[in-house]
């Protein structure tokens, strides 16, 4: 379900944190749908758990999972507090900057990236 | 927060005219998987030895669960698991022997824990230790520190001997221990990987001085390559705040930069009239870097 | 050739100790030659090659056997390009170098007692051939030291006879280095052909196969466990291995001293009365390896052991004072043998040589106590001690030199316990590791 690399630059648990956050917001995990475990979760990536925890702890401050007496988090059924939107656009920076870089590799223009990205839009609409 | 377990406070080591340490104050709390980098002969062995009391340092003190180092009751001492990276087993007996021997030193030593590791690491306990290939010698080690259920483990090189197979099974009963926030570990490696998926903290030795302490979350947010893009060539001796590495090629710029600040980002852009594209680096580069 | 250089230099600087004495030889020989060129030549040089053979030459020859076998056994070297070749290459050189500044006397013609006999060129190069074998045999397992004790009296023995010193005088001088190019030529054989070459061993090694057959009965006790720890030694519950043991050594004890007393003339028999070298000597050797084993150990005892440095200090003396108790038990029993009426001997002279076979043993032990690490006190004092045995107890000894050597080597017990209380209190076990008991490969 998650791709998570120990290797990266990023922090093990922001990318959990941001490959969830992008799971919901997509809908692959809809509401009331339950994560694995802390423990879980760590065997199947070899990682500590305290970083799993670390990551659901944060993912929960921010209303996308609630915690479950004696069973794993689970997706929020209602954002109780959607986070503003200069925060929302904060998550999608890092792959914005991987497509800015890709493009200027390819030496594609602004113009037409932007042309791109609208069609890639109307494309993944529903 | 919780009491450490263990405390050094600027502790200085000298071999003749060699300072092997140099001022290293640390703290080791309950919970931690602490990590220790650093290259060959940066005072790693030192570090870990001189923590547990094994050798005096010339300057400052070390704690252990609140008594001093030098001097550890037994009840302190059963606490504590060690593993040194050269190891100190008879080469006469076999792993069976050998682990009797240990376990006679703990009343609290867990036979099951022990037994479900020798099956599951595949750990040859009838044969002499002499005719162990050194992966299994360093296995059956690992044994002999972790089946008294330390609550500090020291580790000095645990796995450079072992296969990825051997060392993922290590870091899972390194993640059990992790699970009892009351135990902590403290090791070195130089397999940066395992580090990544291990440690919560990170110690970074270079020269005897203890370079960078913290957490890797924040050490890897905190280092950073900055890739500047500017409109017009760029002077030589470039100034960007806090770098550690800068390379000056015409119109890019790149430099590795570390306490690194997110909201710096548009400033400096501003300032040398350009873009500036951050990269975040794993461990093995920072450590890289560190090292230029 | 740039290889072959690297190892013949190695055999006169491998020690630490050898790296002093080669600056202090060089400084000798290079201030009497200048003297010579300053004074116009009174034969001052020859002084200094003298200096530089007593300096130099003739340490390296004992410590070119362990060199020779530290470069050899381990398994990369074996794949070093032309390995073998070039170490036999090197040991040659090494010795026309030991026999060099003789060769040199040998060719000058103003040495003013007349030209140096050939003849000596050939006793040099016996005797190093001798000690190379000899020591090189011996570091490769710790058992044939008693061989060579054997072998020690015999010599002495023959020499001290009349008309063994005129059959010795009879054999013609080139049968002597012949003697030693035929040893040369084995070796070399042995060396191209031989599998592996085993590494130094400066601590006794646990004999393998049957005796280290151990059965662990149920869980060991602590006090057991510590006992293994800090020997070496797999605990043995049952004590069978212990009994073969001792059995082995008292019964070589018991060959040598009967054979001594019913087959040899009686003026030789002094040579084994029990005040002689052979009981001090054979006792420190006895019990210096296993103590010094013990000392080096003395790490693993940190972890498991409450307290600070001194509890494990306490411990290591008690293992030391174990260890001597057993070498004395064997010594109470050689000294009954004297008193039995095989040997016959008087009480007297028993109990003076019990004293100081039982000093001898103490002294080696606190000697290793305090050699924390201290290699070179460890070897100075051992040697001392060694030498002034030799020099002052022979077979015919008088009862000052026996209470001289037993008072010294006391007094040296009591000064090494002292040094070794206040060393102990700062041993850094970063430096004191445990000593290769065996090599790696074994059994491979």
């Amino acid at each position: 379900m998650f791709v998570l690399k120990p290797q990266s630059g990023i922090p093990i648990y922001r990318q959990l944190v941001e490959q969830i956050t992008r799971l919901i917001a997509g809908g692959q995990l809809a509401a009331g749908t339950e994560l694995p475990s802390v423990r879980e979760l760590a065997e199947l990536h070899t990682v500590n758990p305290m970083t799993i925890s670390k990551a659901y702890a944060l993912l929960e401050s921010e209303g996308l999972l609630e915690r479950q007496r004696g069973k794993p988090m689970r997706v929020a059924a209602r954002r109780r507090n959607q986070a503003p939107l200069t925060q929302r656009l904060q998550q999608l920076e890092p792959a914005i900057r991987d497509v800015v870089l890709a493009a200027r590799q390819l030496e594609v223009g602004k113009k037409e990236l932007v042309a791109l990205l609208g069609d890639t839009w109307e494309k993944n609409d529903g | 927060m919780a009491e450490p377990i263990m405390t050094a406070r600027d502790v200085t080591k000298l071999f003749g005219s060699k300072t092997a340490l140099d001022a290293v104050s640390a703290d080791v709390f309950p919970g931690d998987i602490i990590g220790v980098l650093g290259k060959n002969g940066a005072g790693k062995t030192t570090l870990l030895e001189t923590l547990l009391g094994f050798s005096t340092p010339n300057r400052g003190s070390v704690t252990v669960f609140g008594e001093d180092a030098l001097a550890m009751s037994a009840q302190t001492k059963a606490r504590i698991g060690f593993l040194p990276q050269l190891d100190e087993l008879f080469a006469m007996l076999n792993g069976k022997q050998h682990l009797a021997i240990v376990s006679a030193f703990h009343s609290n030593w867990d036979r099951a824990l022990i037994e479900r590791l020798v099956a599951e690491w595949s750990v040859p306990l009838t044969r002499r230790i002499d005719s162990l290939s050194v992966g299994e010698r360093q296995k059956l080690a690992v044994l002999s520190a972790l089946g008294h259920r330390p609550d500090l483990l020291v580790l000095d090189e645990p796995v450079a001997s072992l296969d990825p197979i051997a060392r993922r099974q290590f870091l899972q009963q390194l993640f059990a221990i992790a699970e009892d926030e009351d135990r902590a570990v403290l090791f070195s490696s130089h397999i940066v990987s395992d580090l990544e998926r291990a440690a919560n903290k990170v110690w970074i030795v270079k020269d005897g001085r203890l370079y960078w302490q913290g957490y890797l979350d924040a050490l890897k947010e905190s280092v950073v390559r900055l890739h500047i893009r500017a409109r017009s060539a760029l002077p030589r001796d470039i100034a960007v705040p806090n770098a550690l590495v800068t390379r000056v090629d015409g119109n890019t710029a790149i430099a590795t930069v570390a306490r690194w600040q997110p909201s710096e980002a548009a400033a400096l852009a501003q300032r040398f009239d350009g873009s500036l594209d951050v990269e975040s680096l794993g461990l093995e580069d920072i450590f890289l870097e560190l090292h230029r | 050739m740039n290889a072959v250089l690297r190892v013949w230099w190695t055999f006169f600087t491998a020690l630490p100790l050898q790296r002093l004495l080669l600056g202090l030889g060089a400084a000798w020989c290079g201030l009497l030659v200048l003297g010579e060129l300053v004074s116009d030549g009174e034969g001052l040089w020859i002084l200094g090659v003298v200096g530089l053979f007593v300096l130099v030459l003739f340490p390296a020859v004992f410590a070119s056997a362990a060199v020779f076998r530290a470069l050899s056994a381990p398994h990369a070297n074996q794949l070093l390009p032309h390995f073998r070749a070039r170490m036999l290459v090197g040991i040659t050189l090494f010795m026309v170098t030991v026999l060099a500044p003789f060769a040199l006397l040998f060719l000058n013609e103003r040495t003013g007692s007349g030209p140096m006999p050939l003849e000596i060129i050939g006793y040099v190069l016996a005797v190093s051939t001798a000690i190379f074998m000899w020591m090189f045999v011996m570091f490769g397992d710790w058992r044939w030291i008693w061989l060579s004790v054997a072998m020690l009296i015999v010599a002495w023995v023959g020499l001290s006879s009349g008309a063994t010193r005129g059959m010795l005088a009879a054999i013609p001088a080139w049968a002597w280095p012949g003697a030693a190019m035929l040893a040369w030529i084995v070796f070399f054989a042995w060396y191209v052909r031989t599998r592996r070459v085993r590494a130094v061993m400066f601590a006794p090694q646990p004999p393998a196969g049957a005796w280290a057959r151990t059965e662990l009965e149920g869980t060991l006790t602590r006090e057991l466990a510590l006992r293994a720890l800090v020997t070496g030694r797999p605990p043995v519950q049952k004590g069978r291995a212990l009994v073969v043991r001792t059995a082995w050594v008292a019964g070589n004890v018991v060959i040598m001293v009967l054979g001594a007393f019913l087959f040899l003339p009686a003026p030789l028999t002094q040579f084994f009365a029990f005040t002689s070298f052979v009981w001090p000597f054979g006792t420190m050797m006895l019990l210096w390896g296993h103590a010094t084993g013990i000392v080096h150990r003395s790490r693993l005892l940190w972890l498991r052991t409450p307290g600070s440095r001194d509890g494990v200090r306490r411990e290591v003396e008690h293992a030391l004072l174990r260890n001597l108790r057993s070498g004395l038990l064997l010594l109470v029993g050689v000294a009954a043998l004297y008193l039995s009426p095989v040997v016959a001997a008087v009480p007297q002279q028993v109990l003076a040589g019990f004293a100081l076979a039982a000093c001898a043993g103490l002294f080696s032990t606190y000697l290793a106590f305090a050699s924390v690490p201290g290699r070179a006190l460890h070897l100075i004092g051992f040697g001392l001690m060694m030498a002034s045995q030799f020099a002052l107890l022979g077979p015919f000894n008088s009862p000052l030199n026996v209470g001289i050597v037993t008072v010294v080597e006391l007094a040296g017990a009591l000064a090494f316990r002292a040094l070794a209380l206040r060393r102990w209190r700062r041993v850094d076990w970063l430096q004191l590791r445990p000593l290769p008991t065996s090599n790696m490969f074994r059994g491979a």
